[in-house]
């Protein structure tokens, strides 16, 4: 897998769920404000939410279009921002440990989130969003699978680890069924 | 060999010392004293002012209380290659850490214990989150002898560990007062005062009489001549703080090498002194505030692998308080094994960098003239000062930013005021990020950061490169720390 990988289009519907909630709280608000014949204050409270709902229904689309993962031999690449742009690159040796989490509004479209933790301490996880739960896992596997190249002897010494006669896509770990991931 | 058999004794359940008891809680009464006393002296009828006091000393009572069950319940010991706690009250906690997850062990003496015999232990562990484990406090005795244990079990690989001892650092008394007079603390310091002076004498301040009374000369002063005296005044009294602190802080400052470890004391009242394995060290890094590069002098800073101390005060990570430029270099070969020379020959990041800088510096300061013009028309002049300053800070900006990156290190300098020049071995990289924000992409212009294991307190960055050139060094330091790292090998 080296080309550019984009998120499933279903994120944004994440994405705008996810702003809609405090406009509708806000649109909750302003009703109660009117009903209560507050002055001015409902104007206010009222141009806010609609603020946020426009961004939240805007921005998501930008967003989408931003991010981009691509897993090379050597590392995993991922570029997003809409007005910051960052392109981080996490050399595949340093990953420490990957976790597969997925929130009720991304489970029901059968999306997960991929946070990935590396031993730095400032920038230490990276979270690779929207993801088709399939795509998810086959990544979490191929992000792990450099731990089944290495060689023992190797890693006694403290030395170079990576045993180049056995295949980048070694056998992965036991990643269990699906299903399973969630149960709790 | 195990660490258990360099620990005779310490594979027991050790409690704190009994003479902890004593300064624990008098360490929380020292705290609580100030809220007592407002809430005493607030008080306005008198059964009320007794009830508040007496509730403030109760809270302290039930505090004291507890902190003493707790300091009782503690118990450390060595054993199975991992140093274990046991602490809590009605829940027992039992925490065990292998000693090769140790990153370094401290040992810090305040002058009170210090006097009594006793010293608190530090023992820093890989894991960011959960932070370290302190005893506080133990005898000096126990703690000489738990820290050699665990240092011994740390690095049990070398054989033959008494014999190599090496005197990297030593910092003589003088050294250490010009470390304390080049900090760039005293230059702050001077602005603050300057502040407070400024206000008192625009509340009317007045100069106390018997200076007055001295002499004649005094009574030729002007308030403006005043205000000039009490800042000078208060600069020297502020410069001589930052010499005191320093000298207090880093006295007898000695850094050894023993092995595959640093130690380090220093410490004139609270005696300071600690361990930390090579291996861990993460990055260094030569910081020169203006003055003291102007006497050819720098200090030298390492960041260790899940050291969250580096950043405070305690002066963990302080390689060299202060050492001539010549030494520099060799130093940071013992620490980091770089060779030197570092800082020359840096490459130049993109000139636009100097125009973002300028707009940067002068948008604000712009606005508020244009606005302030509105009401005095003169105030637009003070751009005549600020446009000149701003590029000239714009110029020093962009000349202060070098870096160098090779297959094996990245060198990145960068601080007007003070310069900051980082080192960083390229198989500790842990992760590469290119950054943009908006001013920048406008110039094709971006931020390079380097991530490591390190406490992350400094940030490695080189900022406006060109964005072509930072996306290929991001790149290729990724791939080279991709090939050279295991992950555990370089934390």
């Amino acid at each position: 897998m080296t080309e550019r990988q984009m998120l499933d289009p279903r994120i944004r519907w994440v994405w705008i769920t996810g702003a809609m909630i405090p406009a509708a709280v806000l649109a909750l608000v302003t009703l109660g404000l009117a009903i209560g014949r507050v002055p001015l204050a409902p104007a206010i409270t009222g141009a806010v939410a609609l603020a946020l709902a426009a961004i939240g229904a805007g921005l998501p689309g930008a967003r989408w279009k931003s991010w981009s993962y691509q897993l090379t031999e050597t590392e995993l690449i991922i570029r997003f921002g809409v007005v910051f742009k960052v392109e981080r690159w996490l050399p595949r040796t340093r990953i420490q440990h990957v976790d597969l989490i997925g929130g009720p509004i991304e489970r029901s479209l059968g999306l997960r989130q991929l946070v990935i933790y590396t031993a730095g301490t400032r920038e230490a996880d990276v979270t690779v969003p929207g993801l088709p739960e399939t795509v998810a896992i086959a990544l979490r596997a191929d992000l792990l699978s450099w731990v089944s190249a290495i060689d023992p002897p190797a890693m006694a010494a403290g030395g170079i680890a990576i045993d180049p006669s056995k295949p980048e896509s070694a056998p992965a770990p036991d990643i269990g069924s699906p299903s399973d991931q969630f149960l709790e | 060999m195990t660490s258990a058999d360099h620990s005779q004794g310490l594979n027991e359940p050790h409690r704190l010392h009994p003479l902890t008891l004593l300064l624990g809680p008098l360490r929380m009464a020292r705290a609580w004293v100030v809220p007592l006393v407002i809430a005493i002296s607030l008080g306005r009828g008198d059964g009320r002012q007794l009830a508040g006091a007496g509730i403030l000393a109760l809270a302290l009572a039930v505090t004291v209380g507890r902190q003493a069950l707790e300091l009782v319940r503690l118990k450390w010991w060595l054993a199975d290659d991992a140093f274990h706690l046991q602490s809590g009250i009605l829940q027992i906690e039992n925490k065990a850490v292998p000693v090769e997850r140790i990153q370094n062990v401290d040992l810090v003496e305040p002058w009170l214990p210090r006097l009594l015999g006793l010293v608190e232990v530090r023992i820093e562990t890989a894991g960011a989150g959960e932070g370290n484990l302190v005893l506080s406090y133990v005898s000096r005795a126990d703690a000489t002898q738990l820290r050699e244990a665990l240092a011994r079990a740390s690095t049990e690989a070398t054989p033959d560990r008494a014999t190599a001892q090496t005197q990297l650092v030593k910092t003589s008394t003088r050294e250490l007062f010009i470390a304390g007079a080049t900090a760039n603390r005293a230059g702050a310091l001077a602005v603050v005062a300057g502040a407070v002076a400024s206000t008192l004498f625009e509340a009317g301040f007045e100069p106390p009489d018997f200076i007055g009374s001295i002499g004649s000369i005094a009574d030729l002063l002007t308030p403006a001549s005043w205000a000039a005296l009490l800042i000078a005044l208060l600069v020297v009294v502020g410069w001589l703080t930052s010499i005191a602190g320093t000298v207090l802080r880093f006295y007898g400052f000695e850094l050894t090498q023993t092995n595959g470890d640093l130690r380090r004391q220093h410490g004139l009242l609270s005696r300071s002194s600690g361990v930390v394995p090579l291996v861990r060290i993460q990055t260094a890094r030569i910081d020169r505030p203006l003055l003291r590069r102007l006497v050819g002098r720098a200090s030298v800073v390492a960041e260790s692998a899940g050291s969250v101390a580096a950043s405070t005060d305690s002066g963990t990570g302080v390689m060299a308080p202060i050492m001539t430029d010549r030494d520099v270099p060799l130093l940071i070969e013992q620490i980091i094994g770089m060779k030197g020379p570092f800082e020359e020959h840096l490459s130049p990041v993109s000139p636009k960098a100097i125009r973002r800088g300028f707009i940067r510096v002068i948008t604000i300061p712009a606005i508020l003239a244009g606005v302030a013009s509105f009401f005095f028309p003169l105030a637009a002049t003070a751009l005549l000062v600020v446009v000149p300053l701003g590029y000239w800070w714009a110029r020093a900006r962009y000349k202060s930013i070098g870096y160098n990156i090779d297959d094996l290190r990245v060198v990145a300098r960068a601080g007007v005021l003070t310069r900051r020049t980082w080192l960083v071995p390229a198989h500790k990289i842990q992760s590469t990020v290119v950054r943009s924000s908006p001013f920048q992409r406008r110039l094709g212009l971006a931020t390079l950061s380097i991530d490591t294991a390190g406490p992350g307190t400094s940030r490695v960055r080189i900022i406006d490169l060109d964005l072509r050139t930072a996306t290929s060094h991001a790149t290729v330091l990724a791939r080279l720390s991709s090939e050279t790292g295991l992950v555990g090998a370089g934390v």
